[in-house]
């Protein structure tokens, strides 16, 4: 459930009751990244390959194959509609004539676009954010921790369907409301780990030495911070591309004729009765198996890195 | 423990005044003004001044906020013009068609995804444990709309099993004596919450696993039936408790999804109503219960928590 479980992705770890104060992955202390080490048991797991062959797949086919396979998506032709697959459409059409597999592939671009801007843009925001809080503690860290509980607390999707019952979503806006509600999580994660960091040797080397308060939390604290937001962020990816089809079937996702494959998959699956298969499951296979992929990389990545720092 | 307890009971209050905080900013940031929207394009300018002046929206922004809290405070969640019904009303009617859908829908999955998770942790990289592990990845990542209407396909439409919306011509408990119409919208929830809980619980167990006191029950010679019950189940459940409460957003999600598919009036599909009304009113006061039910929710949750793992507590 996703993300729509926005922020509570299948594998993340099992959270403890929340203490006040609490440090999240405090007890969890990081040293020097090894890189290597990280890709090869990340190489070593099955899954982890099979996500990766899937993205990559999945990618070459959204932006690569309109290359190969020509049409144009959004010509409409209305003696056409609802064809089944045949020659010259491998997919057949849609209820306005349209093609299908190519509708797929664009469909896919900004289903990856949205996807992995939104993780991008939040999870960094949130690793700022978090960090902040964590670096300064006290009260700041009280009131910003505070506002984080307080947007948690509020479903993204009902916040989402409010704005746009104001203003018409666009691409962009898509992308910002998105992260808005999906920085929390790295939001947390970052204030975790940076509040058992700051209190480590190195920061009191780089204070003793005159280092200023933006230096320590931008080149070391960050860096330090990274695998976990980068763990994160893979579930994101994810995460934004289930919310953002849901957001098309409630008619609030991209404007058409825009392709989405959420969008294709609502307007298609009225045709059940019909038996029009071609318009019901490619478009939700492509969702769950992209989605499926980031979740098998985040996983991997993640334990990944838990092994990372039982070797260390 | 009555510190912990109010500790955390303080830092739930200081939320719940963050979310009103947020449900007033939103209020705020709404094109035009609320005399215009409510009175129309033709009101008169001095009709305006007196809706304004009787509504108190020509006070300082602050002492609106103010106003605002002390409404909340007195139950009153503001007045839906589009329905000419109070946004209290509206959800007092709503909110018990939502628990007859989404309680049962919590408990069948627990009592699916508890042992599925536990017996899946036991026994690590068997076969079960990879099926399991993809169905859950599967369902999960399954859009909630595509579960529910490929299920409306099959056993409504194919199968003609199942009538394919939640009963008509009844509400809240009422519904009960129409099971038939319960049935495909329970299972979509359920289908999407046992992804969650089942990957949830096998987690826990495998935490519950590493840790000293199962070595040591182990090794007092206690038989792996009475470690798994007495300890990792007890333990791991606890755990299950805490999600609960946490995952309350992610659950009206789901319930708003499943009661626009299956037309049930919970508080879901009376926001996705007035989202198309530009209901703004019963909108936010949607918003404002379910963010306020999720702290709650948070805040037992983790006093629960407490009160059964003695470990927990703060002081």
């Amino acid at each position: 459930m996703t993300d729509v479980l926005a922020g509570s992705s299948l594998g993340e770890s099992v959270p403890r009751p929340l203490l006040p104060g609490d440090g999240g992955l405090g007890d969890k202390q990081r040293g020097q990244s090894s890189l290597r080490l990280l890709l090869r048991t990340f190489a070593e797991n099955k899954l982890a390959l099979i996500g990766v062959a899937l993205v990559v797949t999945i990618a070459g086919f959204c932006f690569l194959g309109p290359l190969f396979y020509h049409g144009d998506s959004l010509a409409t032709r209305l003696m056409d509609y609802n064809l089944p697959p045949g020659a010259g459409m491998p997919l057949g059409t849609d209820d306005s004539g349209r093609d299908v597999l190519l509708r797929l592939m664009l469909g896919g671009q900004s289903s990856l676009e949205i996807g992995i801007s939104v993780a991008l843009l939040a999870t960094s925001f949130g690793a700022v954010w978090g960090a902040l809080a964590g670096f300064f503690g006290g009260l700041p860290d009280a009131v910003m921790m505070r506002f984080v509980d307080a947007m948690l607390a509020i479903p993204a999707l009902f916040l989402f369907l409010f704005l746009a019952s104001v203003v018409q979503p666009n691409l962009w806006l898509i992308i910002v409301v998105l992260s808005v509600f999906s920085w929390l999580a790295p939001a947390r994660l970052a204030r975790g780990e940076v509040l058992s960091l700051r209190t480590r040797e190195y920061v009191d080397a780089v204070r003793s030495m005159g280092g200023k308060r933006s230096r320590i939390i931008l080149r070391h604290l960050l860096p330090n911070v990274m695998g976990t937001i980068v763990v994160n962020a893979t579930f994101q990816v994810a995460d934004a591309i289930i919310v953002l089809a849901l957001l098309s079937y409630l008619g609030f996702g991209l404007a058409p004729p825009a392709p989405t494959w959420g969008g294709m998959l609502s307007s298609g699956v009225i045709y059940f009765y019909d038996g029009y298969w071609w318009e019901i499951y490619p478009a939700g296979v492509l969702i769950v198996l992209t989605v499926v992929a980031f979740n098998f990389i985040g996983d991997a990545l993640r334990d990944a890195s838990e092994v990372r720092l039982q070797r260390r | 423990m009555i510190r912990y307890t109010t500790a955390r009971a303080l830092q739930a209050l200081v939320v719940i005044l963050i979310v009103t905080l947020v449900v007033f900013v939103l209020q705020h940031l709404l094109p035009g003004n609320e005399a215009r929207a409510v009175l129309g394009v033709r009101a008169t300018p001095g009709e305006i001044n007196a809706f304004e002046r009787a509504n108190g929206l020509n006070r300082p922004i602050p002492i609106q906020y103010l106003d605002y809290l002390s409404r909340l405070v007195h139950g009153n969640l503001g007045f839906s013009y589009k329905l000419n019904e109070s946004v209290v009303t509206v959800l007092r009617d709503d909110i018990p068609n939502d628990l007859v859908l989404v309680v049962p829908a919590i408990l069948i999955s627990l009592l699916i995804a508890v042992p599925v998770g536990m017996y899946q942790a036991l026994h690590r990289n068997r076969a079960f444990d990879y099926a399991a592990t993809g169905t859950a990845f599967v369902l999960y990542s399954m859009p909630s709309f595509w579960t529910g209407l490929l299920l409306v396909g099959w056993f409504a439409i194919d199968l003609r099993w199942l009538p394919p919306e939640a009963p008509q011509n009844s509400s809240g408990i009422g519904m009960l004596a129409h099971p038939a119409g319960l049935v495909l919208p329970v299972a979509t929830l359920v289908l999407v919450y046992i992804a969650f809980f089942s990957r949830y619980m096998r987690s826990s167990v495998i935490d519950t696993l590493a840790q000293d006191y199962i070595r040591t029950a182990r090794a007092k010679g206690m038989s792996e039936r009475s470690v798994a019950l007495h300890h990792i189940f007890h333990n791991s459940f606890l755990s299950i408790v805490t999600l609960l409460g946490l995952s309350l957003p992610a659950i009206f999600t789901v319930g708003l999804i499943a009661e626009q598919i299956f037309n049930l009036q919970g508080i879901g599909l009376a926001f996705y109503t007035a989202v198309g009304n530009k209901d703004y009113p019963v909108e936010l006061g949607v918003v404002l219960v379910i963010g306020v039910a999720t702290v709650i929710g948070n805040m037992l949750a983790d006093i629960g928590y407490a009160v059964l793992d003695p470990r927990v507590r703060y002081d």
